[in-house]
């Protein structure tokens, strides 16, 4: 067992030297990202609000990503969309996993009439298309960018409470639940102590799937004009807007999609990594 | 011993095997330079505990090995000859037959068990009709003695039990008409009454078809009853070898006289000695009882619908400060009964009394956590996977004291100490642990509220007999310290005349005998509670029915 342990840290040292370009890349990608969040005004060349050159450049060493119809710098634009975006995401993310994941553990765990209505409520959630979903609760709740994240995210909620239940469905009937019942714990802390740290792992990779896919509807949301208004920059509103010039300057769809594309990628890449190690 | 002019059926000649970590590639050596002869037509017990590499010298020999282990050095001879890769294919159809631990998992659970035998028949021998594979299947499952083998033909794995699997395992095993059987644990995963039935079937066969047997166990009591010859593995290094007789009367190595004296079939008054069992003791437990069951029913629904009736009015007493065993097959109830006393499952009518007052019923349980505990046989299931060592045996104090944080530690601290865990297992998650580390942890977790009774269910089965014998002082120390009541439930007779100043002997849901342990099992007067203790290897009185 000593000699395991050992033997783990040598196994890390080991991956480091030799670790997956790919991973290297994504996490490169995600990195710069970060930067962008944090500090968007020390990035962007141009302010991304007026018109800084001409309109419709091709992407050049001024204009990296060229400029839009009104001549402002798309990467600029890119660059401050992020935060707006990224945000976006993250609310959409927390609304489905904390709604859903508390709706599939008390479904699961107590079972009986609580699980039925849960299961149908998630069975009607799950027979609407999410986006019209979305699109139905944001034009209830009014345009915007939170609005149209607590509308993804309320159309994540199913997917979450799915596989929430399923996993503590398994996870109760262990022997360690029952032990700790035996020892006398709580309902509480046998839910949140117990059966909730191990039913997560999947739920958590679930997270970050849905972190990747909550980017690319609350583009999709933006880019149907329910989201952030105009002139804010948005990362679906910036290809929304391109979309009319599409043949004449395709920089305009092209690059932007392909920083979403860049990001969706790399962060299904260090999760599955992350995932891979927590499970060995 | 006939034919002594044959070549030796497996010969290993200073076989050293290494197997690579697949994710440092770090070769670790598991056989070192090991000798092995089995002469054709006898039994050659293997003996060693689990990591001892006594089931890849087995692979070795059947060419099985997995892709990472390299032989370095040594040769493996199959009837005097050393068998090229195209020749062992061949030996394995024909020369070797295999007899795995775990019958269930080595069947496929959606194909007819005839079915599954009568393909192996007819992927050796291609010429066979359906009809005759059939047929030739159904003889064999007469030859391994299953009960109306044309009924059983048309059986899925699930609808027989542990024993009959085993039978049909065997069945294939044979079906080669081979000239050597490797058993590797073949009886270690079913009760001790059918392992007698499996063992004298498996020697049966071994005579009638003069077959050489490589019998692999960890019980030595099992190998010294079963065996010509005796090989004694340790970390890959033969301890010991020879003929049976000699080794089990004069071990050279001092690790095999540890093995002998941890089993405890082989040295019943082991715990006699250290005082685990008081003069006060040799009283039936009528006098100050701190349990005490009568007529205890408890039935489930099965699939059919239909009650299965589980325990059918069971009495138990059980006296403050003695050691109570439950004893039976598996199926007899014993699980059911600890489980309701540790009021996990409820029952149906009866009476159990803890400390004179009768259980409420309706969910209260029959004694608080403080006062009873549960230790089940699988640690490993019953610890979160997710928390640390520290944790667990933090966790009761958290649920039922007001101890300060640094109260809680000094006192896990002191508990590891008390469970012989060095402290530096204390960050390690369950998984990080050997078996034995893991049931002293669960041990911990049920004594760290200083309960007054612990139910033990089968604790040391999945264990290693050292192992086991360790848990066992463990266990007998800390009962002799806190003045703890026992009641454990082994299938185990040998370990139970070890450990018991009383025992009951449980089947199929009632009591058939019960009294103090030693004149139970001197002077059985049941014939079932006669079956169970003659089954009990290496036993003086046992008759040696061993077919030679």
């Amino acid at each position: 067992m000593v000699l395991d342990e050992t033997a783990g840290t040598v196994r890390r040292t080991h991956r480091l030297r030799n670790a997956d370009p790919l991973l290297v890349l994504a996490v490169l990608v995600l990195a710069v990202i970060a930067v962008f969040v944090v500090a968007p005004g020390a990035v962007s060349p141009h302010d991304p609000l007026s018109a800084v050159g001409q309109s419709l450049q091709p992407p050049s060493g001024r204009f990296l990503f060229g400029t839009d119809y009104l001549g402002r710098d798309i990467f600029s634009r890119v660059v401050y969309g992020t935060r707006t975006t990224l945000l976006g995401s993250l609310v959409a993310v927390t609304c489905g996993l904390v709604v859903g994941s508390v709706l599939g553990l008390v479904a699961a765990y107590f079972g009986g009439v609580v699980d039925v209505v849960v299961g149908r409520l998630v069975d009607v959630l799950l027979s609407i298309p999410g986006l019209l979903l979305s699109m139905v609760i944001v034009v209830a709740l009014g345009f915007g960018t939170l609005n149209a994240a607590v509308a993804v995210g309320a159309s994540s909620v199913a997917l979450f409470a799915r596989l929430m239940r399923s996993e503590v469905l398994t996870v109760r009937e262990l022997g360690f639940v029952e032990s700790s019942r035996h020892i006398g714990a709580s309902t509480t802390r046998i839910l949140l102590r117990h059966i909730l740290p191990n039913s997560y792992s999947s739920v958590l990779s679930l997270v970050v799937l849905q972190f990747g896919a909550s980017i690319l509807w609350i583009s999709s949301l933006s880019f149907l004009g329910y989201g952030a208004p105009p002139p804010q920059p948005e990362w679906g509103l910036l290809i929304a807007e391109g979309r009319d010039y599409i043949v004449s300057s395709p920089w305009l769809v092209v690059l932007p999609g392909a920083v979403i594309v860049a990001m969706v990628l790399s962060i299904t890449k260090v999760s599955r990594t992350v995932r891979r190690r927590y499970e060995s | 011993m006939s034919g002594t002019a044959r070549p030796p059926a497996i010969d290993v000649r200073g076989l050293s095997l290494s197997y690579r970590d697949r994710r440092t590639h770090e070769r670790r050596r598991v056989l070192d330079g090991v000798d092995l002869t089995l002469e054709a037509g006898t039994t050659h017990a293997l003996v060693g505990q689990s990591g001892s590499g006594k089931s890849t010298l087995a692979l070795a020999v059947t060419g099985l090995l997995p892709g990472n282990a390299a032989v370095e050095a040594g040769t493996i001879a199959l009837q005097g000859k050393v068998p090229s890769r195209r020749e062992l294919v061949v030996a394995r159809r024909h020369v070797l037959g295999f007899v795995p631990q775990d019958p269930l998992s080595s069947l496929d659970p959606l194909q007819r068990v005839g079915r599954q035998l009568a393909s192996l028949l007819r992927s050796r021998d291609r010429s066979l009709s359906r009809a005759a594979a059939k047929q030739r299947a159904v003889e064999l499952l007469d030859q391994v003695e299953i009960e109306r083998s044309a009924e059983k033909y048309d059986s899925y794995p699930h609808q027989l039990s542990g024993g009959q699997l085993q039978r049909v395992l065997i069945a294939m095993a044979i079906s080669g008409d081979p000239d050597v059987l490797i058993a590797d644990e073949p009886t270690s995963a079913l009760d001790v009454t059918v392992q007698k039935v499996i063992l004298d079937l498996l020697l049966r066969l071994r005579s009638s078809l003069g077959l050489a047997m490589l019998l692999i166990t960890h019980d030595l009591a099992l190998a010294g009853e079963r065996s010509d010859a005796i090989t004694v593995l340790e970390h890959g290094v033969v301890r010991d070898s020879g003929p049976t007789t000699d080794v089990l009367a004069a071990p050279s190595a001092a690790y095999t006289r540890r093995l002998l004296a941890d089993v405890p079939a082989l040295a019943p008054d082991r715990f006699r000695e250290t005082g685990a069992s008081s003069p006060v003791c040799e009283r039936a437990g009528d006098d100050d009882p701190i349990l005490t069951v009568r007529g205890l029913t408890k039935s489930y629904h099965d699939a059919a619908g239909g009650p299965n009736r589980v325990l059918r009015g069971v009495d138990l007493t059980v006296r403050r400060g003695s050691t109570h065993a439950i004893v039976g097959e598996s199926g007899s109830g014993k699980t059911t009964i600890a489980r309701i006393l540790a009021s996990l499952t409820p029952y149906d009518t009866g009476e159990v009394r803890f400390d004179g007052a009768p259980a409420a019923g309706g969910g209260i349980p029959i004694a608080g956590p403080r006062r009873l505990q549960l230790i089940s046989q699988n640690p490993l299931a019953v610890l979160d996977p997710r928390m640390t060592v520290r944790q667990l045996l933090e966790e009761p104090l958290l649920i039922h004291t007001e101890l300060t944080r640094r109260e809680r530690r000094a006192e896990v601290t002191a508990l590891l100490d008390r469970l012989d865990l060095p402290a530096e297992l204390s960050g390690r998650r369950p998984k990080e642990l050997s078996g034995g580390q893991r049931q002293r942890v669960a041990v911990g977790r049920a004594i760290v509220l200083a309960p007054e009774v612990l139910v033990l269910d089968e604790p040391t089965s999945a264990l290693d007999v050292s192992v086991q014998a360790n848990i066992v002082e463990l266990l007998m120390d800390l009962k002799a310290r806190h003045g703890l009541t026992y009641v454990f439930i082994s299938h185990d007779l040998g370990l139970v005349r070890q450990v018991s100043d009383t025992v009951t002997v449980l089947s199929r849901g009632q009591v058939v005998e019960s009294g103090l342990t030693h004149e139970v099992l001197a002077r059985p007067t049941h014939h079932y509670t006669r079956t169970l203790v003659d089954s009990i290897p290496g036993l003086p009185h046992t008759t040696r029915k061993v077919l030679r």
